[in-house]
């Protein structure tokens, strides 16, 4: 039971840092491997607001999210959006550039020693034999809040219903006279602003670094290829899939190759299911 | 000797260089002698790194405050070129390859992960240009090792000390091992420890492991958990053993933990571990800290920790006493060879230099054959236990 909780409480972490890749992949169509930074922000950022200007803690989280959805929107702005017409593979490069430069500047900011925010609550609940601590519940229960949230933005909501558009065919959407650009940024305000609420939620429940960027968004590729681009919910899915293979993998078979055992779950279902576990699902 | 003696001789001999040089107007100016500092400035081992770096500074500053190096008829001016190895093995070796480049003879000091000193070993360990007075690092090294000198711990001395210390506490029958599979020198020692708690009556119910820098434990502390142990022993640096311990009490384990980590304050508030460290153990080279509180050197550690902090604004950290101690053996044995460059007189120099002839040396290091500092490039040491009370570390006893 009690890896059933470890899978559950690091998979949430995968499925927020997942769902919000997918709202921006399949909207921009940007593979965008900086989507891991602004999580780090996020977790970073109240960390610093707390131990050194005394912000309290609500407030700290709260401005983390915000720096993590305005890094969105400027990555969206001010890079992506003027390389448009680029191919798929130089925007790869673009973003793996901007994992380089935001990850080594946040080393020369913050060091690279992993830490954890203070004043997360210390409530350790007890269930079916396993210990659940309540930020595990908290981040669990957040992940499925924000993916229903978004599921009902893109089937319930004129700007979700453009992105599905977009997703669909974005040079029907432009025809159509869809202001690109302005819904680019919000593809990226939203999915980077989950991945600040990963961020936050998950320096309070583990230590985090400035360099934990991107292995998360290795992660979440992961997620997403496996999952089946496109799907909300496959994502969501997918997250906690990856925790409980890595939990399981690690806990007993080998903790030395822990990351590795999601590597071979993707290869897996590639070879079985090329599409993707959960591809035919909901759609953005 | 008191504190205020041995403060007193500190203040004295900084003056004195001061006034020296400053009415030394006409006197000839020294040269310099350039001694290379690889350190873990960054990366997961720069808190420790930094702090190890810091030592290393300040035993040059106070070697350059008392006058210099005094080799044969000269006297040197000590001059650091650090090189940071970000706590990974290929820069490490960039960095030393880099100062081979140079075409002279290298002195070096520094080195604190056994990643980067095992991945640089190969290059340096025949070479007849090169001394390495590694300061971290808990490898075990021979007289093979002909470039190294090793004035700290070896991890065989941890192995040892640890499967010792658990045995003598109560009702300890099962145990269970977490080694960072970065740290080579714990990685060597896996066989020995799991042999030396088979002899001793224990049996090893779980082993395993985590990466230098990791952030969770979970999967590996449960798999530990199923077997129910009686002790824990965590192998690694202080800030992973910090979140390993937070995360072993997060899920429910209440029994003894022993590390072998220099863990310090910091590595506990960061990983807001504070709560969890009730019933946790660290054996290790005694801080200055210990040694003041667990009155040995008392007084040299009092000076030392005092003149780190004024300087730094902070406590020192795992392995600064051997820093400072390593240099001023290196130091001492530069001016006892008479010669800056070569390389074989220094080194036979080291083979037979003695505790005594360094009173620099802060940490209890236990003489061997003769008074010598090193056996076979290697140095040995009393270990501290250390336990967490109201917020600090304190020595609850040593381990001879």
């Amino acid at each position: 039971m009690q890896d059933i909780v470890n899978g559950l409480a690091q998979g949430a972490i995968y499925s927020m840092a997942g769902v919000g890749l997918v709202l921006i992949f399949s909207v921009v169509r940007v593979p965008n491997f900086a989507h891991g930074e602004p999580l780090m922000v996020a977790a970073m950022l109240p960390l610093t607001l707390m131990t050194f200007y005394g912000v309290p803690l609500p407030l700290a989280l709260l401005i983390g999210i915000a720096a993590a959805t305005a890094m969105g929107v400027f990555f969206s702005a001010a890079v992506f959006a003027r390389l448009s017409r680029y191919p798929e593979v130089a925007l790869l490069i673009v973003s793996l550039a901007l994992v380089v430069l935001i990850s080594s500047a946040a080393v020369m900011l913050w060091g690279d020693s992993p830490r954890q925010t203070p004043g997360g609550p210390d409530i350790i609940l007890d269930f079916l034999g396993a210990r659940i601590p309540i930020m595990w519940l908290v981040i669990l229960v957040t992940a499925l809040a924000s993916t229903i949230a978004l599921d009902f933005f893109i089937s319930h909501t004129s700007p979700g219903r453009i992105m599905r558009a977009m997703a669909l065919n974005p040079f029907a959407a432009q025809l159509m006279g869809i202001p690109i650009k302005r819904y680019h940024a919000l593809a990226f305000a939203i999915g980077s602003g989950l991945a600040g609420l990963a961020g936050a939620l998950f320096s309070l429940a583990f230590a985090v670094q400035s360099t934990m960027g991107a292995a998360l968004a290795l992660k979440a590729f992961i997620v997403i290829i496996f999952a089946g681009m496109g799907s909300i919910w496959g994502a969501f899915a997918g997250g906690l899939l990856l925790g409980l293979v890595e939990s399981f993998g690690a806990s007993y078979i080998s903790s030395g190759y822990r990351d590795t055992f999601g590597f071979v779950f993707l290869l897996a279902v590639l070879l079985i299911r090329p599409a993707g576990l959960f591809a035919r699902r909901t759609n953005a | 000797m008191s504190y205020m003696t041995s403060f007193r001789q500190f203040a004295v001999a900084a003056g004195f260089a001061a006034a020296t040089f400053a009415f030394a107007g006409t006197a000839a100016a020294q040269e310099t002698l350039t001694i290379f500092d690889l350190e873990s400035l960054t990366g997961p081992g720069q808190t420790t790194g930094v702090a190890q770096a810091n030592a290393v500074q300040l035993a040059v500053e106070h070697i350059n405050a008392a006058g210099g190096l005094k080799v044969g008829d000269k006297t040197y001016t000590v001059e650091l070129d650090t090189h940071d190895d970000r706590s990974q093995a290929t820069a490490g070796v960039t960095a030393i390859q880099k100062m081979l480049s140079y075409g002279k003879p290298v002195l070096m000091v520094g080195s604190l992960s056994s990643a980067v000193t095992g991945a640089y070993l190969p290059i340096v360990r025949e070479r007849e240009d090169f001394i390495s007075i590694v300061m971290g690092a808990a490898l075990f090294f021979t007289s093979e090792d002909k470039a190294i000198y090793h004035p700290r711990v070896a991890v065989a001395q941890y192995t040892e000390s640890t499967v010792t210390f658990i045995k003598g506490q109560e009702g300890i029958k099962r145990v269970g091992i977490m080694t960072d599979n970065k740290h080579g020198g714990f990685v060597q020692q896996t066989p020995r420890l799991k042999e030396l708690f088979g002899e001793a009556g224990m049996e090893v119910i779980g082993e395993e492991e985590f990466s230098f820098g990791a952030t969770q434990f979970g999967p590996q502390l449960t798999a530990i958990l199923r077997g129910n142990p009686d002790a824990i022993n965590i192998r690694g640096y202080g800030s992973d053993v910090a979140r390993a311990i937070k995360q072993a009490r997060d899920l429910g384990y209440t029994g003894l933990i022993v590390s072998s980590s220099g863990i310090v304050a910091k590595d506990v508030v960061e990983a807001q571990a504070d709560a969890a460290m009730e019933n946790a153990r660290d054996l290790f080279v005694p801080l200055a800290g210990d040694l003041i509180e667990g009155d040995r050197n008392a007084d040299k550690a009092k000076a030392f920790a005092d003149a780190y902090k004024e300087k730094f604004g902070e406590e020192s950290g795992a392995t600064s006493l051997s820093a400072y101690g390593g240099f001023y053996i290196l130091a001492r044995a530069i001016e006892k060879a008479g010669t800056v460059d070569d390389i074989p007189a220094i080194r036979k120099v080291l083979d037979d230099i003695t505790v005594a002839e360094v009173p620099e040396i802060i940490e209890p290091m236990i003489p061997q054959e003769g008074g010598r500092a090193f056996r076979e490039h290697q140095s040995y040491f009393a270990l501290v236990v250390r336990e967490w009370r109201d917020g600090r570390f304190v020595p609850v006893g040593f381990v001879d």
